[in-house]
């Protein structure tokens, strides 16, 4: 490790994750393997903000689930604060995975349909014991507030709620445990436009204020380009471009970051700035 | 002349739950013209999928026509009797649905349904059908057609299936194409690839297209004139370049705000738009349906609203056109 590696929150080395494929009815042979993340490397800096983006089925998301222990690893190393993940016991893992949180794509999928918005927010709050019982409600409160939610809501269930606000609770959830790395894998790409908008606003204010470090996952260019400073570009299980956000947007290295590029339709070059620089209508 | 008249159509929906009848469309008035690509835009819930499908009579069962009509070819569509309609659907007027995989019979392969269509509309043996099929797959530009007649849907891509979609609805030389947010389950760059093999189209085979998309880049760069809807009511319409570079509503104002762009700040604020879309059933009636989520509204805004013209092929329906600026 270089001599920066006082402010380094997170490395994962070389990280290989392979599925076996499986043929035959009644007996099954492995006959092959899917190689969805093949060799990815990838340092998170405290505070830093890094966008990961892709077609689908590229291994964004395997990548970012393998680095948190979410999917198994077939090999490689992942450091987070000078410690080996994939060395620990679960129950370690479960201890230390207060410290990055995931929000998830679908916010339908993503919440306990059983469970008020409270008891969701309470939950990783009361397992890992952050606040003490009687400061409990408080806290939710003061989740949900900074996440532009009233406390009238409080005692419904996620299905009484829009994909915004659904997301906006996810999002209390995994701040309740005040991570240090959050990862969001797409989290703005089941949304309208407008309310994309207002989830990307509080992800990055949010983001700001309490100092946190964001691995985003999309593959929406736009939303990447505005909230990120540093771009990992991956195809088929490998990262084949990665730079700062200018460098990535503005002077593309790899064919397929510039097929990517030039592939998003862009409203209205006239309309101050719009365009990407290289994209012609 | 105007190839399809949509005059005052409103559309009603009645809810068991709430006992009442909502407008999901509300006094739509729009034109398609020949060889013209039309954008539909606004959020989810704003009606543009359910204007999309009533155009081809395909009104779901709690919904009634409320007054208003649908001119084609100076026939009322949605007077006509379902075996009229049957042969207006698909020949004349086709409509490519948002998600293939639902919107192609799982059990058939892609030849059945592509020689399905062929044979409905016109009177042509099966063989020579087939063939046709093989030509209209190599024109949506699939490599090995013969490999692809005889697989069943779920044995392709997206990208695929949306190429077979379009193929079917092309197949009977239509004079009218929906695109019902034809790449909005699709990759960007499959996207692109799919937008640019309707627009080829264009070229030869003369049709209008309607273009329902929430995608204001989409709109942007594949359409001559766009419409907004909101609410189930058009917010504003015109030329696509009139609209998006210089919006006169602040909800088309508001949506391409949303828009992350490249400014010379890192991070900044986007200014997007509070709130979100009521649903359906809490649509305001008698004030602007935009007023609750609007940042330039002033007390005038507290009436009911109205499409006014404000040139020629320009309309607004706001009280304060251009107030943000």
């Amino acid at each position: 490790m270089n001599n920066f590696n006082d402010n380094l929150l997170l490395r994962a080395e070389n990280i290989k994750t392979y599925f076996p494929i499986y043929k035959g009815f009644f007996i099954k042979k492995k006959t092959g393997y899917t190689r969805a993340v093949d060799g990815v490397s990838l340092s998170i800096r405290s505070g830093e903000t890094i966008g990961l983006v892709g077609e689908s089925g590229c291994g964004k998301s395997t990548f970012a689930r393998s680095i948190l222990r979410l999917s198994p690893i077939t090999s490689g190393k992942v450091w987070f604060q000078g410690v080996n993940l994939c060395d620990m016991h679960d129950n370690e893992i479960r201890k230390i995975r207060r410290y990055f949180q995931i929000v998830f794509q679908d916010p339908y999928s993503s919440l306990n349909p059983r469970m008020t918005v409270g008891s969701i927010i309470a939950e990783p709050l009361k397992e890992h014991s952050i606040v003490k019982r009687s400061e409990l409600q408080g806290e939710v409160f003061r989740l949900l507030d900074i996440v532009g939610l009233s406390s009238q809501m409080l005692n419904k269930f996620p299905h009484e709620f829009s994909g915004g606000q659904r997301q906006r609770i996810a999002i209390a959830r995994a701040l309740a445990l005040r991570p240090k790395l959050l990862v969001a894998d797409e989290p703005v790409s089941a949304l309208d436009v407008s309310i994309q908008a207002q989830i990307l606003n509080l992800i990055s204010t949010l983001q700001k204020q309490m100092g946190l470090s964001l691995l985003f996952i999309s593959h929406n260019l736009a939303v990447v380009r505005h909230i990120c400073s540093k771009v990992a570009v991956m195809y088929a299980g490998k990262v084949v471009e990665y730079g700062k956000t200018s460098d990535i947007f503005d002077h593309p290295q790899h064919p397929y970051t510039r097929t990517l590029i030039k592939s998003i339709p862009v409203p209205d070059p006239g309309y101050k700035n719009y365009k990407f620089n290289n994209v012609e209508k | 002349m105007a190839l399809l008249d949509v005059e005052n159509l409103t559309l009603g929906f009645y809810s068991e739950k709430n006992k009442k009848w909502s407008k999901v469309l509300n006094d739509v008035n729009f034109s398609l013209y020949e060889n013209e690509f039309l954008g539909i835009v606004g959020e989810s819930g704003s009606g543009k999928t359910i204007l999309a499908n009533s155009i081809l009579n395909l009104i779901p069962k709690q919904g009634k026509i409320v007054s208003g009509s649908i001119l084609f070819k100076d026939r009322d569509i949605l007077k006509l009797t379902e075996d009229q309609i049957r042969k207006v659907r698909g020949k004349d007027i086709a409509i490519i649905f948002q998600d293939p995989m639902s919107s192609l019979h799982p059990l058939l392969t892609v030849k059945d349904q592509i020689v399905e269509t062929l044979q409905a509309h016109r009177l042509i043996k099966k063989s020579d059908a087939v063939e046709i099929a093989m030509n209209l797959l190599r024109d949506v530009k699939i490599d090995r057609p013969e490999l692809v007649l005889n697989k069943y849907p779920f044995m392709l891509s997206g990208g695929i299936r949306q190429r077979v979609m379009i193929a079917i609805s092309i197949s009977c030389g239509p004079e009218i194409v929906i695109a019902d947010e034809p790449t909005t389950a699709l990759d960007v760059t499959v996207q692109r690839d799919i937008l640019a093999l309707i627009k080829g189209f264009k070229k030869n085979l003369n049709f209008s297209l309607m273009l329902v998309s929430h995608d204001l880049g989409v709109i942007w760069e594949n359409t001559d004139r766009v419409v907004v809807m909101y609410c189930g009511r058009i917010m504003e319409s015109g030329k696509t370049e009139d609209v998006l570079r210089n919006p006169l509503h602040p909800y088309t104002f508001g949506l391409l705000s949303s828009i992350p762009r490249k400014t010379g700040k890192k991070l900044e604020i986007l200014k997007g738009i509070r709130g979100s879309i009521p649903s359906l059933h809490d649509f305001p009636e008698h004030i602007c349906p935009f007023l609750p989520r609007c940042d330039f509204a002033t007390e005038k805004c507290n009436r009911p609203l109205l499409l006014e013209q404000v040139d020629r092929d320009r309309f607004v329906a706001c009280f304060n056109k251009g107030a943000f600026k």
